[in-house]
Protein backbone atom coordinates (compact mmCIF):
# COMPACT_ATOMS: atom_id res chain seq x y z
CA UNK A 1 0.00 0.00 0.00
CA UNK A 2 2.42 2.66 0.91
CA UNK A 3 4.64 1.53 -2.18
CA UNK A 4 1.47 2.46 -3.60
CA UNK A 5 1.04 5.32 -2.45
CA UNK A 6 4.60 6.59 -3.18
CA UNK A 7 3.86 5.63 -6.93
CA UNK A 8 1.33 7.97 -6.97
CA UNK A 9 3.53 11.20 -5.80
CA UNK A 10 6.21 10.36 -8.20
CA UNK A 11 3.45 9.33 -11.10
CA UNK A 12 2.27 12.99 -10.47
CA UNK A 13 5.45 14.87 -9.83
CA UNK A 14 5.87 13.83 -13.44
CA UNK A 15 2.77 14.68 -15.09
CA UNK A 16 3.45 18.15 -13.25
CA UNK A 17 6.50 18.31 -14.29
CA UNK A 18 5.84 17.22 -17.94
CA UNK A 19 2.70 19.49 -18.06
CA UNK A 20 5.25 22.27 -17.02
CA UNK A 21 7.55 22.37 -19.95
CA UNK A 22 5.11 22.22 -22.21
CA UNK A 23 3.36 25.59 -20.81
CA UNK A 24 6.96 26.96 -20.06
CA UNK A 25 7.13 26.19 -24.34
CA UNK A 26 4.02 27.04 -24.89
CA UNK A 27 4.82 30.90 -23.65
CA UNK A 28 8.49 30.41 -25.69
CA UNK A 29 5.84 29.82 -28.84
CA UNK A 30 3.53 32.83 -28.41
CA UNK A 31 6.50 34.94 -28.21
CA UNK A 32 7.61 34.29 -31.44
CA UNK A 33 4.25 34.40 -33.51
CA UNK A 34 3.86 37.79 -31.31
CA UNK A 35 7.22 39.20 -33.37
CA UNK A 36 6.19 36.99 -36.32
CA UNK A 37 3.23 39.42 -36.14
CA UNK A 38 4.81 42.58 -35.79
CA UNK A 39 7.06 41.37 -38.22
CA UNK A 40 4.09 40.90 -40.81
CA UNK A 41 2.62 44.01 -40.18
CA UNK A 42 5.39 46.35 -40.36
CA UNK A 43 7.41 44.13 -42.96
CA UNK A 44 5.28 43.00 -45.44
CA UNK A 45 2.36 44.89 -44.79
CA UNK A 46 0.44 41.48 -44.60
CA UNK A 47 -1.16 41.42 -41.03
CA UNK A 48 -2.15 37.40 -40.16
CA UNK A 49 -5.53 36.64 -39.32
CA UNK A 50 -4.90 34.07 -36.56
CA UNK A 51 -1.57 35.53 -33.99
CA UNK A 52 -3.94 37.23 -31.78
CA UNK A 53 -6.68 34.25 -31.02
CA UNK A 54 -3.59 31.32 -31.00
CA UNK A 55 -1.34 33.45 -28.44
CA UNK A 56 -4.61 33.88 -26.21
CA UNK A 57 -6.02 30.41 -26.69
CA UNK A 58 -2.06 29.19 -25.50
CA UNK A 59 -2.39 31.90 -22.70
CA UNK A 60 -5.34 30.23 -21.19
CA UNK A 61 -3.70 26.57 -21.77
CA UNK A 62 -0.33 27.43 -20.55
CA UNK A 63 -1.48 29.74 -17.45
CA UNK A 64 -3.40 26.10 -16.05
CA UNK A 65 -1.06 24.00 -17.34
CA UNK A 66 1.78 25.46 -15.12
CA UNK A 67 -0.05 25.58 -11.94
CA UNK A 68 0.78 21.86 -10.50
CA UNK A 69 4.35 22.64 -11.82
CA UNK A 70 4.30 26.13 -9.71
CA UNK A 71 2.66 24.12 -6.68
CA UNK A 72 5.44 21.13 -7.18
CA UNK A 73 8.20 23.31 -6.84
CA UNK A 74 6.54 25.82 -4.05
CA UNK A 75 6.31 28.86 -5.80
CA UNK A 76 3.30 29.72 -5.17
CA UNK A 77 3.13 32.88 -2.95
CA UNK A 78 2.07 32.18 0.46
CA UNK A 79 2.54 34.41 3.69
CA UNK A 80 5.22 32.62 4.92
CA UNK A 81 5.25 34.07 8.22
CA UNK A 82 3.19 31.35 10.93
CA UNK A 83 4.26 27.90 11.41
CA UNK A 84 7.58 28.25 10.21
CA UNK A 85 9.14 25.14 11.98
CA UNK A 86 9.18 22.55 9.00
CA UNK A 87 9.46 19.79 11.70
CA UNK A 88 6.25 21.09 13.84
CA UNK A 89 3.09 19.24 13.28
CA UNK A 90 1.60 22.79 13.54
CA UNK A 91 2.99 23.09 10.65
CA UNK A 92 2.05 19.90 8.50
CA UNK A 93 -1.36 20.61 9.90
CA UNK A 94 -1.43 24.15 8.37
CA UNK A 95 0.08 23.14 5.06
CA UNK A 96 -2.17 20.07 4.99
CA UNK A 97 -5.04 22.27 5.69
CA UNK A 98 -4.01 24.45 2.69
CA UNK A 99 -3.98 21.59 0.06
CA UNK A 100 -7.72 20.94 0.91
CA UNK A 101 -8.83 24.16 0.17
CA UNK A 102 -6.60 24.06 -3.04
CA UNK A 103 -8.57 20.54 -3.85
CA UNK A 104 -12.04 22.44 -2.76
CA UNK A 105 -11.35 25.30 -5.20
CA UNK A 106 -10.36 23.25 -7.59
CA UNK A 107 -13.03 20.27 -7.76
CA UNK A 108 -15.89 23.04 -7.83
CA UNK A 109 -13.45 24.43 -10.88
CA UNK A 110 -13.45 20.87 -12.44
CA UNK A 111 -17.01 20.26 -12.05
CA UNK A 112 -18.22 23.78 -13.44
CA UNK A 113 -15.64 23.90 -16.09
CA UNK A 114 -16.47 20.42 -17.16
CA UNK A 115 -20.27 21.49 -17.82
CA UNK A 116 -19.81 24.25 -19.79
CA UNK A 117 -17.57 22.25 -21.84
CA UNK A 118 -19.85 19.54 -22.31
CA UNK A 119 -22.91 22.22 -23.19
CA UNK A 120 -20.54 23.56 -25.88
CA UNK A 121 -18.97 20.50 -26.91
CA UNK A 122 -22.55 19.08 -27.82
CA UNK A 123 -24.09 22.29 -29.20
CA UNK A 124 -20.62 22.53 -31.58
CA UNK A 125 -19.78 26.03 -30.13
CA UNK A 126 -16.93 27.52 -31.68
CA UNK A 127 -15.11 31.33 -30.41
CA UNK A 128 -16.20 34.18 -32.40
CA UNK A 129 -13.65 34.71 -34.90
CA UNK A 130 -12.24 34.13 -38.26
CA UNK A 131 -10.51 31.26 -36.91
CA UNK A 132 -13.92 29.63 -35.00
CA UNK A 133 -11.73 27.68 -32.97
CA UNK A 134 -14.06 24.76 -31.67
CA UNK A 135 -14.64 25.56 -27.80
CA UNK A 136 -14.15 22.04 -26.78
CA UNK A 137 -10.71 22.82 -27.56
CA UNK A 138 -10.35 25.96 -25.83
CA UNK A 139 -12.45 25.70 -22.93
CA UNK A 140 -11.08 21.86 -21.83
CA UNK A 141 -7.70 24.26 -20.47
CA UNK A 142 -10.06 25.09 -17.13
CA UNK A 143 -11.14 21.48 -16.17
CA UNK A 144 -8.17 19.86 -17.39
CA UNK A 145 -5.71 22.37 -15.90
CA UNK A 146 -7.50 22.93 -12.26
CA UNK A 147 -7.91 19.02 -12.57
CA UNK A 148 -4.08 17.81 -12.39
CA UNK A 149 -3.74 20.62 -9.93
CA UNK A 150 -6.29 18.76 -7.70
CA UNK A 151 -3.97 15.20 -7.87
CA UNK A 152 -0.68 17.43 -7.57
CA UNK A 153 -2.23 18.73 -4.09
CA UNK A 154 -3.44 15.61 -3.39
CA UNK A 155 0.38 13.89 -3.55
CA UNK A 156 1.50 17.40 -1.55
CA UNK A 157 -0.43 15.85 1.50
CA UNK A 158 1.11 12.83 1.03
CA UNK A 159 4.47 14.30 0.79
CA UNK A 160 3.93 16.11 4.23
CA UNK A 161 3.04 13.41 5.85
CA UNK A 162 4.93 10.38 4.85
CA UNK A 163 8.33 12.28 3.66
CA UNK A 164 11.40 13.56 5.83
CA UNK A 165 10.53 17.57 6.11
CA UNK A 166 14.11 18.16 4.75
CA UNK A 167 13.30 16.39 1.36
CA UNK A 168 10.49 18.71 0.47
CA UNK A 169 11.43 21.37 -1.80
CA UNK A 170 12.24 25.23 0.25
CA UNK A 171 9.61 27.93 -0.61
CA UNK A 172 10.92 29.23 -3.85
CA UNK A 173 11.30 32.96 -4.85
CA UNK A 174 11.09 33.51 -8.08
CA UNK A 175 11.86 36.14 -10.58
CA UNK B 1 -20.06 43.44 10.12
CA UNK B 2 -20.15 41.15 6.67
CA UNK B 3 -17.41 43.11 5.36
CA UNK B 4 -14.93 42.57 8.40
CA UNK B 5 -16.24 38.90 8.63
CA UNK B 6 -14.89 39.03 4.85
CA UNK B 7 -11.79 39.94 5.29
CA UNK B 8 -11.21 38.42 8.28
CA UNK B 9 -11.65 35.27 6.63
CA UNK B 10 -9.49 36.22 3.93
CA UNK B 11 -6.80 36.80 6.50
CA UNK B 12 -7.02 34.07 8.38
CA UNK B 13 -6.53 31.90 5.60
CA UNK B 14 -3.35 33.27 4.54
CA UNK B 15 -1.80 32.89 7.81
CA UNK B 16 -2.77 29.34 7.64
CA UNK B 17 -0.36 29.77 5.16
CA UNK B 18 -3.11 28.75 1.83
CA UNK B 19 -1.78 30.25 -1.41
CA UNK B 20 -2.62 33.49 -1.95
CA UNK B 21 -3.97 32.85 -5.12
CA UNK B 22 -6.19 29.84 -3.75
CA UNK B 23 -7.25 32.05 -0.61
CA UNK B 24 -9.02 34.00 -2.58
CA UNK B 25 -10.36 32.16 -5.08
CA UNK B 26 -11.84 29.46 -2.05
CA UNK B 27 -13.41 32.44 0.00
CA UNK B 28 -15.02 33.69 -3.86
CA UNK B 29 -16.57 30.57 -4.46
CA UNK B 30 -18.17 30.08 -0.63
CA UNK B 31 -18.69 33.49 -0.86
CA UNK B 32 -20.90 33.03 -4.58
CA UNK B 33 -22.42 29.56 -2.91
CA UNK B 34 -23.86 31.39 0.66
CA UNK B 35 -25.52 33.92 -1.87
CA UNK B 36 -27.09 31.31 -4.24
CA UNK B 37 -25.30 32.46 -6.76
CA UNK B 38 -24.28 30.17 -9.65
CA UNK B 39 -21.10 28.68 -9.34
CA UNK B 40 -20.62 28.18 -13.12
CA UNK B 41 -19.40 31.96 -12.85
CA UNK B 42 -16.20 30.82 -11.54
CA UNK B 43 -14.64 28.70 -14.60
CA UNK B 44 -16.39 31.66 -16.59
CA UNK B 45 -14.17 34.38 -14.72
CA UNK B 46 -10.61 31.87 -14.28
CA UNK B 47 -11.26 31.51 -18.58
CA UNK B 48 -12.24 35.24 -18.78
CA UNK B 49 -8.93 36.47 -17.28
CA UNK B 50 -6.81 34.14 -18.91
CA UNK B 51 -8.28 35.33 -22.76
CA UNK B 52 -6.43 38.68 -22.71
CA UNK B 53 -4.37 39.74 -25.25
CA UNK B 54 -2.70 42.94 -22.62
CA UNK B 55 -2.18 40.16 -20.15
CA UNK B 56 0.43 38.76 -22.42
CA UNK B 57 3.20 41.22 -21.95
CA UNK B 58 3.74 39.54 -18.72
CA UNK B 59 4.82 36.78 -19.32
CA UNK B 60 6.64 37.80 -22.45
CA UNK B 61 8.33 40.45 -20.78
CA UNK B 62 9.97 38.19 -18.34
CA UNK B 63 11.06 36.13 -21.00
CA UNK B 64 13.05 38.82 -22.01
CA UNK B 65 14.59 39.52 -18.76
CA UNK B 66 15.49 35.86 -18.39
CA UNK B 67 17.34 35.62 -21.02
CA UNK B 68 18.77 38.99 -20.97
CA UNK B 69 20.35 37.53 -17.13
CA UNK B 70 21.30 34.33 -18.59
CA UNK B 71 23.09 36.03 -20.79
CA UNK B 72 25.17 38.25 -18.31
CA UNK B 73 23.98 41.26 -19.43
CA UNK B 74 24.20 42.49 -15.67
CA UNK B 75 27.39 42.27 -15.92
CA UNK B 76 27.95 44.00 -19.20
CA UNK B 77 25.68 47.11 -17.60
CA UNK B 78 27.94 47.08 -13.96
CA UNK B 79 30.84 47.19 -16.23
CA UNK B 80 30.12 49.76 -18.63
CA UNK B 81 28.10 52.58 -15.65
CA UNK B 82 31.33 51.59 -13.71
CA UNK B 83 33.75 52.45 -16.26
CA UNK B 84 31.91 56.17 -16.24
CA UNK B 85 31.37 56.91 -12.55
CA UNK B 86 33.30 54.41 -10.35
CA UNK B 87 36.21 57.06 -9.63
CA UNK B 88 32.93 59.34 -8.07
CA UNK B 89 32.70 59.63 -4.30
CA UNK B 90 30.57 56.06 -4.01
CA UNK B 91 31.15 55.08 -7.25
CA UNK B 92 30.48 51.57 -6.93
CA UNK B 93 27.26 52.20 -4.96
CA UNK B 94 25.90 55.41 -7.69
CA UNK B 95 27.27 52.07 -10.59
CA UNK B 96 24.98 49.86 -8.94
CA UNK B 97 21.64 51.99 -9.09
CA UNK B 98 22.17 53.38 -12.52
CA UNK B 99 22.74 49.95 -13.68
CA UNK B 100 19.39 49.04 -11.75
CA UNK B 101 17.70 51.47 -13.29
CA UNK B 102 18.93 50.66 -16.71
CA UNK B 103 18.17 47.16 -16.15
CA UNK B 104 14.70 48.76 -15.25
CA UNK B 105 14.06 49.42 -18.74
CA UNK B 106 14.28 46.04 -19.91
CA UNK B 107 12.54 44.04 -16.68
CA UNK B 108 9.41 44.32 -15.19
CA UNK B 109 10.40 42.92 -12.28
CA UNK B 110 12.29 44.00 -8.81
CA UNK B 111 13.20 40.85 -8.02
CA UNK B 112 14.73 40.03 -11.10
CA UNK B 113 16.42 43.89 -11.29
CA UNK B 114 17.66 43.07 -7.23
CA UNK B 115 18.93 39.49 -8.21
CA UNK B 116 20.93 40.25 -11.73
CA UNK B 117 22.63 43.61 -10.56
CA UNK B 118 23.07 41.98 -7.07
CA UNK B 119 24.73 39.29 -8.59
CA UNK B 120 27.49 41.09 -9.92
CA UNK B 121 27.48 44.11 -7.93
CA UNK B 122 27.48 42.84 -4.18
CA UNK B 123 30.96 40.75 -4.71
CA UNK B 124 32.78 43.78 -6.31
CA UNK B 125 31.40 46.54 -3.31
CA UNK B 126 32.32 43.66 -0.67
CA UNK B 127 35.82 43.42 -2.48
CA UNK B 128 36.31 47.41 -2.24
CA UNK B 129 35.40 47.52 1.14
CA UNK B 130 31.63 48.84 1.58
CA UNK B 131 29.93 48.84 4.15
CA UNK B 132 27.95 45.32 4.07
CA UNK B 133 24.35 46.28 5.53
CA UNK B 134 24.83 49.57 2.83
CA UNK B 135 25.49 47.52 -0.45
CA UNK B 136 22.81 44.82 0.74
CA UNK B 137 20.20 47.55 1.08
CA UNK B 138 21.29 49.53 -1.58
CA UNK B 139 20.81 46.93 -4.16
CA UNK B 140 17.08 45.66 -2.44
CA UNK B 141 15.97 48.86 -2.95
CA UNK B 142 17.54 49.66 -6.23
CA UNK B 143 15.84 46.46 -7.34
CA UNK B 144 12.41 48.38 -6.88
CA UNK B 145 13.07 50.71 -9.66
CA UNK B 146 12.46 47.59 -11.58
CA UNK B 147 8.62 48.16 -11.25
CA UNK B 148 8.37 51.89 -11.26
CA UNK B 149 10.14 52.48 -14.67
CA UNK B 150 8.95 51.30 -17.34
CA UNK B 151 8.01 48.39 -18.34
CA UNK B 152 6.78 47.29 -15.18
CA UNK B 153 4.69 43.76 -14.53
CA UNK B 154 2.26 45.49 -11.77
CA UNK B 155 1.64 48.36 -13.57
CA UNK B 156 0.42 45.99 -16.20
CA UNK B 157 -1.28 44.36 -13.68
CA UNK B 158 -3.00 47.17 -12.62
CA UNK B 159 -3.74 48.39 -15.94
CA UNK B 160 -5.48 45.01 -16.63
CA UNK B 161 -7.98 45.37 -13.66
CA UNK B 162 -8.84 49.01 -13.67
CA UNK B 163 -8.50 49.18 -17.22
CA UNK B 164 -6.41 52.32 -17.42
CA UNK B 165 -4.37 52.20 -20.56
CA UNK B 166 -1.13 50.58 -19.56
CA UNK B 167 1.24 52.94 -21.95
CA UNK B 168 0.04 55.87 -20.49
CA UNK B 169 0.91 53.90 -16.89
CA UNK B 170 4.22 53.74 -18.24
CA UNK B 171 5.26 56.81 -19.42
CA UNK B 172 3.45 57.76 -15.78
CA UNK B 173 6.51 55.76 -14.07
CA UNK B 174 9.18 57.24 -15.77
CA UNK B 175 9.54 61.08 -13.71
CA UNK B 176 9.44 58.91 -10.35
CA UNK B 177 11.58 56.40 -11.24
CA UNK B 178 14.09 58.42 -12.35
CA UNK B 179 14.16 61.15 -9.38
CA UNK B 180 14.10 57.68 -6.98
CA UNK B 181 17.09 56.47 -8.90
CA UNK B 182 18.58 60.42 -8.27
CA UNK B 183 18.06 60.40 -4.79
CA UNK B 184 19.14 56.83 -4.47
CA UNK B 185 22.48 58.33 -6.21
CA UNK B 186 23.04 61.20 -4.17
CA UNK B 187 22.33 58.67 -0.88
CA UNK B 188 25.00 56.76 -1.92
CA UNK B 189 27.63 59.48 -2.60
CA UNK B 190 26.64 61.51 0.99
CA UNK B 191 27.27 57.92 2.49
CA UNK B 192 30.57 57.55 1.01
CA UNK B 193 31.86 61.07 2.38
CA UNK B 194 30.65 59.58 5.62
CA UNK B 195 33.49 56.90 5.87
CA UNK B 196 32.54 54.36 3.27
CA UNK B 197 35.05 53.16 0.49
CA UNK B 198 37.30 54.80 -1.70
CA UNK B 199 36.49 55.53 -5.52
CA UNK B 200 38.06 53.24 -7.53
CA UNK B 201 40.77 54.85 -10.60
CA UNK B 202 39.48 56.77 -13.10
CA UNK B 203 38.87 54.06 -16.15
CA UNK B 204 40.56 55.78 -19.91
CA UNK B 205 38.94 56.31 -23.10
CA UNK B 206 39.12 52.98 -24.25
CA UNK B 207 38.69 51.26 -21.66
CA UNK B 208 35.14 52.98 -21.43
CA UNK B 209 34.59 52.72 -25.00
CA UNK B 210 35.00 48.78 -24.14
CA UNK B 211 32.71 48.88 -21.84
CA UNK B 212 30.00 50.68 -23.51
CA UNK B 213 30.42 48.52 -26.31
CA UNK B 214 29.17 45.52 -24.80
CA UNK B 215 26.45 47.37 -22.87
CA UNK B 216 25.14 49.28 -26.23
CA UNK B 217 22.76 46.30 -27.60
CA UNK B 218 20.73 46.36 -24.04
CA UNK B 219 20.64 50.19 -24.09
CA UNK B 220 19.22 50.21 -27.75
CA UNK B 221 16.84 47.19 -27.13
CA UNK B 222 15.73 49.37 -24.01
CA UNK B 223 14.65 52.35 -26.03
CA UNK B 224 13.81 50.46 -28.91
CA UNK B 225 10.82 48.92 -26.68
CA UNK B 226 9.82 51.95 -25.33
CA UNK B 227 10.00 53.77 -28.21
CA UNK B 228 8.12 51.17 -30.99
CA UNK B 229 5.25 51.68 -27.80
CA UNK B 230 4.84 55.23 -27.64
CA UNK B 231 5.53 55.38 -31.57
CA UNK B 232 2.01 53.71 -31.75
CA UNK B 233 4.31 50.96 -33.94
CA UNK B 234 3.39 48.08 -31.13
CA UNK B 235 1.39 47.35 -28.59
CA UNK B 236 3.23 46.57 -24.91
CA UNK B 237 2.75 42.88 -25.66
CA UNK B 238 4.03 43.14 -29.30
CA UNK B 239 6.97 44.91 -28.25
CA UNK B 240 7.66 42.76 -25.45
CA UNK B 241 7.76 40.09 -28.23
CA UNK B 242 9.44 41.24 -30.21
CA UNK B 243 11.62 42.04 -27.41
CA UNK B 244 11.90 38.62 -26.18
CA UNK B 245 13.32 37.18 -29.65
CA UNK B 246 15.37 40.26 -30.03
CA UNK B 247 17.22 39.09 -26.48
CA UNK B 248 17.59 35.75 -28.22
CA UNK B 249 19.30 36.59 -31.20
CA UNK B 250 21.22 39.30 -29.51
CA UNK B 251 23.01 36.84 -26.41
CA UNK B 252 23.48 34.22 -29.01
CA UNK B 253 25.52 36.88 -31.16
CA UNK B 254 27.67 37.52 -28.69
CA UNK B 255 28.13 33.92 -28.09
CA UNK B 256 26.89 34.40 -24.01
CA UNK B 257 23.33 31.66 -24.85
CA UNK B 258 23.60 28.30 -25.42
CA UNK B 259 20.11 25.38 -25.46
CA UNK B 260 20.78 24.75 -21.77
CA UNK B 261 20.80 28.91 -20.33
CA UNK B 262 17.67 29.33 -22.66
CA UNK B 263 15.68 26.27 -21.30
CA UNK B 264 16.61 27.53 -18.15
CA UNK B 265 15.08 31.28 -19.31
CA UNK B 266 12.50 29.74 -20.31
CA UNK B 267 11.72 27.26 -17.28
CA UNK B 268 12.60 30.36 -14.88
CA UNK B 269 9.85 32.97 -16.81
CA UNK B 270 7.05 30.23 -16.70
CA UNK B 271 7.07 29.71 -12.52
CA UNK B 272 6.85 33.68 -12.21
CA UNK B 273 4.08 33.82 -15.02
CA UNK B 274 1.96 30.84 -13.74
CA UNK B 275 2.81 32.22 -9.84
CA UNK B 276 1.52 35.69 -10.82
CA UNK B 277 -1.09 34.90 -13.93
CA UNK B 278 -2.96 32.11 -10.74
CA UNK B 279 -3.08 35.23 -8.36
CA UNK B 280 -4.43 37.59 -10.88
CA UNK B 281 -7.47 35.03 -11.79
CA UNK B 282 -7.91 34.11 -7.95
CA UNK B 283 -7.97 37.86 -7.05
CA UNK B 284 -10.75 38.17 -10.47
CA UNK B 285 -13.26 35.47 -8.89
CA UNK B 286 -12.92 37.25 -5.11
CA UNK B 287 -13.54 41.09 -6.48
CA UNK B 288 -16.53 39.29 -8.21
CA UNK B 289 -17.84 37.80 -4.82
CA UNK B 290 -17.41 41.36 -3.29
CA UNK B 291 -18.79 42.95 -5.15
CA UNK B 292 -21.64 41.24 -5.43
CA UNK B 293 -21.78 41.61 -2.24
CA UNK B 294 -21.34 45.20 -2.09
CA UNK B 295 -18.61 45.53 -0.29
CA UNK B 296 -16.04 47.92 -2.39
CA UNK B 297 -19.35 50.09 -2.20
CA UNK B 298 -19.39 49.84 1.33
CA UNK B 299 -15.72 50.54 2.08
CA UNK B 300 -15.54 53.54 -0.40
CA UNK B 301 -19.04 55.03 1.16
CA UNK B 302 -17.39 54.73 4.79
CA UNK B 303 -14.19 56.51 3.20
CA UNK B 304 -16.39 59.08 1.43
CA UNK B 305 -18.81 59.91 4.35
CA UNK B 306 -15.72 60.09 6.77
CA UNK B 307 -13.06 61.31 5.13
CA UNK B 308 -14.52 64.57 2.77
CA UNK B 309 -10.68 65.85 2.22
CA UNK B 310 -8.74 63.78 -0.42
CA UNK B 311 -4.86 64.81 1.39
CA UNK B 312 -6.23 62.96 4.50
CA UNK B 313 -8.44 60.51 2.16
CA UNK B 314 -4.87 59.37 0.35
CA UNK B 315 -2.70 59.67 3.64
CA UNK B 316 -5.17 57.29 4.89
CA UNK B 317 -5.05 55.04 2.29
CA UNK B 318 -1.08 55.38 2.21
CA UNK B 319 -1.06 54.00 5.70
CA UNK B 320 -3.72 51.03 5.56
CA UNK B 321 -1.34 50.34 2.39
CA UNK B 322 2.05 50.58 4.47
CA UNK B 323 0.73 48.22 6.97
CA UNK B 324 -0.70 45.68 4.92
CA UNK B 325 2.54 46.18 2.89
CA UNK B 326 4.52 44.51 6.22
CA UNK B 327 3.00 41.30 5.93
CA UNK B 328 1.29 40.86 2.53
CA UNK B 329 3.68 40.23 -0.76
CA UNK B 330 3.50 42.73 -3.41
CA UNK B 331 1.02 42.26 -5.63
CA UNK B 332 -1.73 40.44 -3.76
CA UNK B 333 -1.68 43.63 -1.74
CA UNK B 334 -2.33 45.50 -5.22
CA UNK B 335 -4.87 42.76 -6.55
CA UNK B 336 -6.73 42.69 -3.16
CA UNK B 337 -6.63 46.34 -2.25
CA UNK B 338 -7.19 47.77 -5.38
CA UNK B 339 -11.00 46.67 -6.51
CA UNK B 340 -11.56 47.42 -3.10
CA UNK B 341 -10.61 51.10 -3.60
CA UNK B 342 -11.29 51.80 -6.94
CA UNK B 343 -14.85 53.34 -6.53
CA UNK B 344 -13.67 55.90 -3.56
CA UNK B 345 -10.90 56.74 -6.45
CA UNK B 346 -13.25 58.08 -8.83
CA UNK B 347 -15.91 59.34 -6.12
CA UNK B 348 -13.15 61.32 -5.13
CA UNK B 349 -11.77 62.04 -8.32
CA UNK B 350 -8.32 60.67 -8.00
CA UNK B 351 -6.44 60.06 -10.87
CA UNK B 352 -6.86 56.44 -11.19
CA UNK B 353 -3.48 56.75 -13.60
CA UNK B 354 -1.50 58.91 -10.48
CA UNK B 355 -2.92 56.56 -7.73
CA UNK B 356 -1.36 53.52 -10.08
CA UNK B 357 2.11 54.79 -9.44
CA UNK B 358 1.86 55.93 -5.65
CA UNK B 359 0.41 52.38 -5.56
CA UNK B 360 3.80 50.82 -6.57
CA UNK B 361 5.98 53.31 -5.09
CA UNK B 362 4.48 52.23 -1.74
CA UNK B 363 5.04 48.63 -3.37
CA UNK B 364 8.48 49.10 -3.43
CA UNK B 365 8.53 50.41 0.23
CA UNK B 366 6.57 46.86 0.62
CA UNK B 367 9.12 45.48 -0.85
CA UNK B 368 11.92 45.86 1.45
CA UNK B 369 10.16 46.29 4.87
CA UNK B 370 10.30 43.13 7.08
CA UNK B 371 8.99 40.45 7.78
CA UNK B 372 7.23 39.79 4.02
CA UNK B 373 9.12 42.13 1.51
CA UNK B 374 10.27 39.78 -1.52
CA UNK B 375 13.74 41.86 -2.31
CA UNK B 376 15.05 41.64 1.41
CA UNK B 377 15.03 37.53 0.83
CA UNK B 378 16.54 37.72 -3.03
CA UNK B 379 18.84 40.14 -1.44
CA UNK B 380 19.79 37.42 1.78
CA UNK B 381 20.19 34.63 -0.45
CA UNK B 382 22.45 36.72 -3.60
CA UNK B 383 24.79 38.37 -0.90
CA UNK B 384 24.92 35.16 1.40
CA UNK B 385 24.10 37.53 3.97
CA UNK B 386 21.88 37.70 7.66
CA UNK B 387 18.35 38.84 6.95
CA UNK B 388 19.32 41.77 9.59
CA UNK B 389 22.24 43.26 7.92
CA UNK B 390 19.49 43.76 4.69
CA UNK B 391 17.18 45.01 6.60
CA UNK B 392 19.39 47.23 8.32
CA UNK B 393 21.07 48.78 4.95
CA UNK B 394 17.53 48.84 3.26
CA UNK B 395 15.47 50.85 6.16
CA UNK B 396 17.19 54.34 5.10
CA UNK B 397 15.47 53.50 1.62
CA UNK B 398 12.17 52.61 2.79
CA UNK B 399 12.02 56.07 4.25
CA UNK B 400 12.71 57.48 1.08
CA UNK B 401 10.51 55.84 -0.72
CA UNK B 402 7.86 57.22 1.43
CA UNK B 403 8.94 60.46 1.09
CA UNK B 404 8.83 59.95 -2.49
CA UNK B 405 4.71 58.79 -1.69
CA UNK B 406 4.01 61.90 0.05
CA UNK B 407 6.00 64.23 -2.42
CA UNK B 408 3.81 62.51 -5.46
CA UNK B 409 0.65 63.89 -3.57
CA UNK B 410 1.55 67.15 -3.30
CA UNK B 411 3.60 67.76 -6.83
CA UNK B 412 1.26 65.37 -8.97
CA UNK B 413 3.03 66.64 -12.01
CA UNK B 414 5.80 64.20 -11.28
CA UNK B 415 3.96 61.85 -12.70
CA UNK B 416 1.44 63.08 -14.82
CA UNK B 417 3.42 65.69 -16.69
CA UNK B 418 4.95 63.42 -18.80
CA UNK B 419 2.02 61.41 -20.25
CA UNK B 420 -0.75 64.17 -20.24
CA UNK B 421 1.11 67.09 -21.58
CA UNK B 422 4.67 65.64 -23.04
CA UNK B 423 2.42 63.63 -25.11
Amino acid sequence: MASLIQSYVRVMDQVSEVTGKIAAWMFFTTGIIVSFEVFMRYVLNSPTIWVDEVSRIFQVWAAYLAIAYVLKHKAHIIIDITFRNPNALNRKLADSFAMLVIIFFCLITVNYGLIIWWKSTLAGHTTDSYLAVPKVFVQSAIWVGFGIMALQSLAEIIKIWTWDPQDLPKQTLVH
Amino acid sequence: METLLILGSLVGLLLLRVPVAFAMGALGAVLLWLKGLPLIALPQRLFGTMDSFELLAVPLFLLMSNVLLKGGVGRDLFASVQAWVGHWPGGLGVATIMSCTLFSAISGSSVATAATIGTVAIPEMKQRGYDEPFILGQLAAGGTLGILIPPSIPLIIYGVITETSIPTLFLAGIGPGLLMASIFIVYAMFYSRMGAAAPLEKANWNERARATFYALPTVVLALAIIGSIYAGIATPSESAGVGFVIAIMMTFLMGRMNWTKLKEAVEDSLKTTAMIFIIVAGAKVFSYAITLYLIPQTISGYLINNISDPTMFILAVGLVLLIIGFFLESLSMMLIMVPVLFPALQAMNIDPIWFGIFFVVLIEAALITPPVGLNLFVIQAVGKARLESVVQGAWPFALMMLGMAALLWFWQDLALFIPYKLF
